[in-house]
């Protein structure tokens, strides 16, 4: 019971402290290098939020995005639109759809820079 | 869809009032609750108006596959989208509270929930009433958070008036009208959004059930920040088969929404059951009594 009481007085103060809020998430954009590399600026992306478990990696949901599968999967899976960069799969999915809540702030940027300069496997 | 709520509100209030009309004067007899309006306290992606009674605690499982696409991962089954494991406690027949912690967004979730009016077997009181309330806390690392990070960017809420009313033996609906608030969004999203739900339950033997929910956000220009919504969430829906025992419940079924916090589902569902995005899932509940 004693627990109890103190798991409704915690859930009353954090709701009494903190009442609604209306703010704007501001990006904290890192800078994009003049020529993104996907080994060194998209794979790490995919890495920490993509790959892991059942989601993304090999044996998972496709698209691969596993060290060494990735760009294969992206280019040929039809994620990538070179000509029209803001429509592609790759980066609309994480910049406003169902990804967004596994990526960060800044990741959906450097995807778009690594689109435009020519989605290189570089 | 307007009609449709129109019809459903009807469809509450009318046999109550009829029965009001037919009744004589009769001495005060103090007037029992309806019970189990539903195999338990969760439809699918809904709370339900139903509290369990006193001193009971429940674990819940709900689980959401991957989307329903085609037979290289077995129709979403080998792929995980999202996974909640929660307590809740009733500490008495009208209270219950509850925590959980959510795979997306690493949200977890307070509850509360209290039981305001119950509808009673002799129609004298023609639906129940309950109260939900949620706050949630998301866990992810700052850098999701952008510039000018601080605690209660996290903070997500969702309070919720539910009304219900067992038909039958076989049938119980419930109607709902809720508020979701984010404390900070994209700048695409809204904070607020108010939103209408409808979820049921048709027995179909004495344990098993097809349930179903249907969840609409509205775009209400009164509250909208945005002239326009461009990134305007998708109503959810799910439909299942539900196996209920004296202390397990089995939900099995297919839905649109992943989020496992009504506030996010509400704000944030990208999913179009119309144009197939659809999931399978499950959720498993275990209830003690003390």
């Amino acid at each position: 019971m004693k627990i109890l009481k103190a798991f409704m007085i915690f859930a009353a103060a954090v709701s009494l402290l903190s009442a609604c809020e209306y703010e704007w998430i501001e990006p904290d954009l890192p800078p994009i290098p003049d020529t993104v590399s996907f080994s060194a600026d998209v794979m790490p992306i995919f890495n920490e939020g993509c790959n892991s478990g059942a989601c993304h990696g090999t044996g998972g949901k496709v698209p691969d995005l596993s060290e060494g599968q990735a760009y294969n999967a992206l280019m040929n899976g039809g994620y990538v639109d070179l000509n029209t960069p803001e429509a592609s799969v790759i980066y609309t999915c994480i910049k406003t759809g169902t990804m967004k809540p596994y990526a960060k702030t800044g990741d959906a940027e450097i995807i778009l820079a690594w689109i435009e300069q020519g989605a290189e496997n570089n | 869809m307007k009609k449709l709520y129109i019809i459903l509100l009807l469809a509450f209030i009318l046999p109550a009032w009829l029965n009001a009309q037919e009744e004589e004067p009769a001495k005060k007899v103090k007037s029992k609750p309806v019970y189990e309006f539903f195999g338990g306290q969760t439809i699918i992606d809904q709370q339900t108006v139903y509290i369990y009674e006193a001193k009971t605690l429940e674990f819940d499982i709900e689980h959401r596959f991957g989307q329903i696409d085609n037979i290289s991962d077995l129709y979403g089954i080998y792929g995980s989208t999202n996974v909640r494991l929660g307590l809740t406690y009733s500490i008495t027949d009208k209270l219950m509270v509850g925590f959980g912690t959510t795979k997306m967004r690493m949200l977890q979730d307070f509850r509360v929930k209290y039981n305001v009016l119950e509808q009673t077997r002799d129609g004298k009181i023609p639906v129940a009433v309950t109260l939900y309330g949620n706050m949630g806390i998301d866990a992810r690392e700052e850098a999701y958070f952008g510039k000018n990070y601080k605690f209660t960017n996290r903070l997500s809420y969702y309070g919720e008036l539910i009304v219900a009313r067992k038909f039958c033996d076989r049938f119980s609906l419930q109607v709902s009208g809720s508020f979701s608030h984010i404390n900070r969004v994209d700048s695409l999203l809204e904070h607020d959004k108010i939103g209408i739900t409808t979820s049921g339950r048709v027995k179909i033997s004495p344990q098993s059930s097809v349930i179903f929910n249907y969840g609409i956000p509205l775009d209400i220009k009164g509250i909208q920040e945005h002239t326009t919504l461009t990134d305007a969430p998708y109503d959810n829906f799910g439909i299942g088969w539900e196996i209920a025992t004296a202390t397990h419940v089995f939900q099995v079924f297919v839905t649109s929404a992943t989020d496992l916090s009504p506030q996010y589902t509400m704000m944030e569902n990208h999913h179009d059951w119309l144009d197939g995005d659809l999931f399978f899932g499950f959720t498993i509940t275990r209830k003690w009594g003390f």
